[in-house]
């Protein structure tokens, strides 16, 4: 069951991927992005849950503060900045 | 006894797993298939709120109440506190760098 789990959460997770990949505007694919990262911390708790091991946990809360701070600064860089294309 | 208790635990934190697998799973497509960049904050949303915090829930329960329940509580807070946040100044900052929303218009 833990298997089928995965494998749903690795297929949407490669849909907000084409969707980082092909957005439009600079901001659809900083949308994607935001959004794989939580994809990416669910996927970490639930290697964690199939391997047994408990320290998934802790490279799940440093990864959330890293990307949560990486989304801030790219929108501090594009904010005041028209849009291209 | 304990046979009993473990298994009925194993059956919730499956049933939150699942229902927050179909959430992450609703959100990714509409994320894909919406057509407009405002429309598709929405759908981030669905899976920022609903989808993320089941799922580790459910993880919460089946690891068993010690402290790695803690830390999984402090993460889907973390969750929920920062989301908002990253999605808020998103859209502010595409409004600011004249993104056009998607208006219907009147007939």
């Amino acid at each position: 069951m833990l298997a089928i789990i995965i494998t749903v959460i690795l297929v949407s997770m490669g849909m907000v991927l084409l969707r980082a990949v092909m957005g439009p505007s600079i901001f659809d694919r900083i949308l994607g992005m935001n959004s794989l990262t939580t994809h990416v911390i669910v996927f970490i708790i639930l290697l964690g849950l199939w391997s047994g091991s408990e320290f998934f946990v802790d490279i799940a809360i440093i990864y959330g503060l890293i990307s949560f701070v990486t989304s801030i600064a790219f929108l501090m860089y594009f904010k005041y900045r028209p849009q291209d294309e | 006894m304990s046979n009993i208790l473990e298994s009925i635990f194993n059956i919730i934190s499956l049933a939150f797993m699942i229902s927050g697998t179909f959430f992450m799973l609703s959100g990714a497509l509409g994320i894909l298939r919406m057509p407009d960049f405002f429309t598709r904050i929405h759908p981030s949303g669905v899976i920022d709120s609903f989808g993320a915090p089941l799922i580790l829930i459910g993880a919460a329960i089946h690891y068993g109440f010690s402290f790695v329940t803690l830390k999984i509580i402090l993460l889907i807070l973390l969750l929920l506190i920062t989301n908002p946040t990253a999605t808020h100044v998103l859209s502010q900052s595409a409004l600011i760098g004249k993104l056009k929303p998607l208006i219907r218009d009147k007939k």
